[in-house]
């Protein structure tokens, strides 16, 4: 049976995207319907580590500043029109955060404290902290859908997007507690499903949900994927033990003034780590491991101990401490005590964070080449080009959240009747509804595990032509078993069923990885290939879109517009600056160093 | 084949009861109980039914009963001879999956979300230090589990989970309402001999939200 629903706006996923949205869209007067695949609230945002962009602390910081460091980070595959709009509004996002419930740390004196030094890439501080994290936002979200009577859908999973032609009008959904198939007609529909890090289980900081989901819904209705091959593999996650394999640990920042990144033979891989690009370390690391040595566990070594020894290093570290404790937490439960006093140095290697690349969007984040189709968050294409600074995308949630929920109730008030496809609709509905009680030869669960460990090991952080080919190969390998699936009969709470959903979804949006990974020749930002180890402007300053006709997939590769910040910009820390800061402060007496920096640092204030 | 050393209660809900089911998984050092379910799951049955998001003690998804007592199982060292089994007091759906929707609507029935008097956002703010203890709870449910009173069904009684997040609006200066007399109104005096609810985070929910929400000490 095929339950049908209809509603104004139609919100797929219920992380910080997906919920502001729906929130803003029914403000309105929006009749809005929310899906989520997991327990709703739940996602990528509630497990944030709560940082959140505010740009202009300083008064030499300006929106101009912002952009410029987000697209030299992004090495220039940024969406320009898309960061402009997101920089001028950027300074709104952690006022609406605290609308909707959220209360960033405090100083004792009742004033915001924010982070004094900056994330990398960044070149002014420009953080907020929240208290426990991103678990706060979680709440605040569920509780602002409560507010203004969001009808959710929890435990959903969206399978297609319906319409007419290039007109998106809905989408077909499975209630997975129950096993009902449902059809929800919309008049705008908005993709908020978050990102794709869980292809590379367990090498992942991300949540469960992020099967890329979003990615594939899109490209089937129509629309293009734009630089997919750029993944940011966060630089510093545990390698040990099994449990807690790929579960993050710190961005550059934690090294501290101090810190020194070394292989298993106790040589330097990088210098002044805290200064560079998550991209950055992460490409040096894997070069490392790939040419040099790496620990028993696959890692590099992070060894803090030397901030230990200086005042500055130590104060800095205390401070970092405070900031990341669910990191602090992680590396405690791994390597214990010591290791988390930053005694002993830490078994690193990066993981899968973020995903840069996604769906094609104009500057009001309405999805190119098809109708009634917004995108928001992390599933959207082209707001961090190569590489993602810290804080922005919480705040992009906000951003994007409240202007595409505006946008699309404003457009579902002048839509008139949805026009459907229904026979294309039920045939979709009722392959899915089908699956149960297949029989096979191989449980769909085994096919993830394995499509996720040829990911990591042929499009992970490392690349060339022979792993990518090879990957390609395997994918089309997995496709043919996928045809040969068996899945248990039940129809509540089916895991064989969900993990064959997934499955199709990770099988296309990795091959689109690949495929984009084989195409851009050069190592820029999060993509670092073995066979092609620079930037090379001149021939691929250029955006890799990726559209699919008739099942199947056709690339191109389109010219970046450099509309406002234009190569040869320069962005993020000023290293001089720093190391003067640095200079002047050594030659002070040890109690007067520890002085300024308590109060730089808000050390002596436990906000 | 080795002897059977977990044992995790299944909810079959055409029988309406859990059926335990024995099974060896081999645990190495580390390991947790979230481990042992995908074990289990991608070893013996997959379709086992359980929930869980981020393996890293922050989405709140995998809770369940070890031993009888709430935990999260990404977090929870695995034993020898442990049972798993689904949170009590909440309606088991399929397995070790309860029903999360009677809790979810108490959210907008109780109206947990900060009631504010229209302050400037970012502006100056005192927040008290039991906020930010009792801020980072995860809305996994576990704590319902260790209350004896709590039952689904009963709607007259708030229990843990909604005494936590009452008083989270309660210390959060900017919320209007009269958090503390709601309570009263949900049973909390129930809870003044009481003390037994757990947070698997290891939020005090007794002394920081119930004794709040009661008036004790000097919160
Ligand atoms: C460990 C970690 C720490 C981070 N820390 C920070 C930070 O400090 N600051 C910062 O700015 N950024 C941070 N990020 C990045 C940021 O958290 C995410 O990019 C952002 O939260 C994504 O939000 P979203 O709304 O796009 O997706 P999510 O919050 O991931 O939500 C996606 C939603 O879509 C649902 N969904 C997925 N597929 C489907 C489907 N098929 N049908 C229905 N629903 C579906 C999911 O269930 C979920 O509800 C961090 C990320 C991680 C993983």
């Amino acid at each position: 049976m095929l339950t049908q629903l209809e509603c104004d706006v139609l919100c797929i996923g219920a992380g910080g995207g997906g919920i502001v949205a729906a929130v803003t869209a029914a403000e309105r007067g929006a009749r809005v319907i929310v899906l989520s695949k997991r327990p709703y609230g739940s996602g990528n945002t509630r497990i944030a580590g709560g940082l959140v962009l505010l740009p202009n602390i300083s008064p030499e910081d300006s929106p101009e500043a912002l952009m410029r460091d987000m697209v030299v980070a992004g090495e220039f595959l940024n969406n320009q029109a898309l960061v402009e709009t997101f920089c001028e509004r950027a300074p709104h996002a952690a006022e609406l955060m605290e609308q909707f419930g959220v209360i960033f740390s405090r100083k004792r004196s009742g004033t915001l404290a924010p982070l004094p030094v900056p994330l990398a890439g960044h070149g002014f501080p420009r953080t907020l902290t929240i208290y426990s994290e991103g678990v706060p936002i979680g709440t605040a979200l569920r509780g602002a859908a409560s507010r203004v009577g969001v009808q959710v859908l929890d435990e959903t999973i969206a399978v297609r997007l319906i319409g007419d032609g290039a007109n998106v009008a809905g989408a077909i959904a499975l209630r997975w507690l129950t096993g009902e198939m449902v059809m929800i007609r919309a008049k705008q529909t908005i993709l908020a499903t978050g990102g794709l890090g869980w292809l590379y289980y367990p090498h992942t900081s991300n949540s469960r949900a992020m099967t890329g989901d979003g990615y594939v819904l899109a490209l089937r209705a129509g629309a293009e994927l734009v630089d997919m091959e750029q993944q940011q593999f966060i630089p510093f996650a545990l390698t040990h033990p099994e449990p807690m394999v790929g579960i993050v640990c710190g961005e550059p920042a934690i090294a501290g003034p101090y810190g020194r990144l070394l292989d298993a033979k106790g040589r330097q891989i990088l210098t002044r780590v805290r200064m560079k690009t998550r991209a950055q370390v992460s490409a040096a690391m894997s070069l490392a491991k790939e040419h040099g040595i790496a620990t028993q566990h696959g890692g590099m070594v992070l060894d803090l101990t030397p901030n230990l020894k200086k005042v500055l290093g130590t104060k800095m570290f205390e401070f970092l401490k405070r900031t990341f404790p669910s990191m602090i937490d992680a590396v405690r439960r791994a390597y214990g005590e010591d290791a988390a006093k930053g005694r002993t140095p830490w078994d690193v290697f990066p993981t899968a964070h973020y995903q840069m690349g996604g769906i094609k969007v104009t500057p009001d984040c309405r999805v190119w080449g098809v109708k009634n189709l917004f995108a928001i968050g992390e599933v959207q294409g082209g707001l961090h080009g190569g590489n993602r600074i810290g804080s922005t995308s919480l705040a992009e949630l906000f951003v994007f959240g409240s202007l595409a929920g505006n946008l699309a109730a404003e457009a579902a008030s002048r839509t008139g009747d949805i026009s459907v496809d229904i026979s294309t609709a039920k045939e979709t509905s009722a392959h899915t509804n089908s699956l149960p009680g297949k029989s096979g030869s191989h449980k769909p669960i085994f096919l993830v595990r394995r499509l996720q460990r040829i990911l990591w090991e042929n499009v992970g952080p490392i690349r060339d032509e022979g792993r990518l080919t090879h990957a390609l190969e395997e994918i089309q390998r997995i496709r043919e078993m996928q045809s040969d699936v068996c899945i248990s009969g039940r129809r509540e709470c089916n895991p064989d069923w969900l993990d064959a959903i997934e499955l199709d979804a990770m099988l296309l949006a990795g091959e689109v990885i690949v495929r984009s990974a084989l195409m851009r020749k050069e190592s820029r930002g999060g993509h670092v290939r073995l066979d092609y180890t620079r930037r090379d402007d001149k021939a691929w300053l250029k955006n890799i879109v990726v559209g699919m006709h008739d099942d199947t997939l056709a690339l191109r590769a389109e010219d970046v517009p450099l509309s406002r910040i234009h190569l040869g910009s320069k962005g993020g820390a000023n290293p001089l600056r720093e190391r003067i800061q640095f200079l002047i402060l050594n030659i002070l007496p040890r109690k007067a160093q520890s002085k300024i920096l308590d109060a730089r640092l808000n050390l002596g204030d436990d906000s | 084949m080795e002897e059977p050393n977990i044992i995790v209660e299944r909810y079959d809900p055409a029988l309406g009861v859990c059926v335990p089911a024995s099974y060896f998984v081999p645990l190495k050092d580390g390991i947790t109980v979230l481990q042992v379910l995908l074990y289990i799951s991608e070893t013996y049955d997959t379709t086992l039914a359980f929930r869980y998001g981020c393996r890293a003690t922050k989405c709140g998804e995998c809770a369940v009963d070890v031993n009888g007592r709430p935990r999260l199982a990404c977090l929870t060292p695995a034993r020898e001879g442990m049972t798993i089994s689904p949170l009590k007091h909440l309606r088991p759906i399929r397995d070790i999956i309860v029903d999360r929707a009677p809790l979810d609507e108490r959210i907008s029935e109780l109206r947990l979300y900060v009631k504010s008097s229209g302050e400037r956002p970012l502006g100056a703010l005192k927040v008290p230090e039991s906020y930010e203890r009792l801020i980072g709870c995860l809305e996994c449910y576990g704590c319902v589990s260790s209350c004896p009173q709590f039952d689904w069904k009963k709607r007259e009684f708030g229990g843990p989970y909604v005494f936590v997040r009452l008083a989270q609006l309660h210390l959060d200066p900017r919320d209007g309402e009269d958090r503390r007399a709601q309570a009263r109104s949900l049973g909390i005096e129930r809870c003044s001999s009481c003390s037994q609810c757990t947070c698997v985070k290891g939020i005090a929910i007794r002394r920081d939200a119930i004794g709040t929400l009661l008036g004790e000490g000097k919160a």
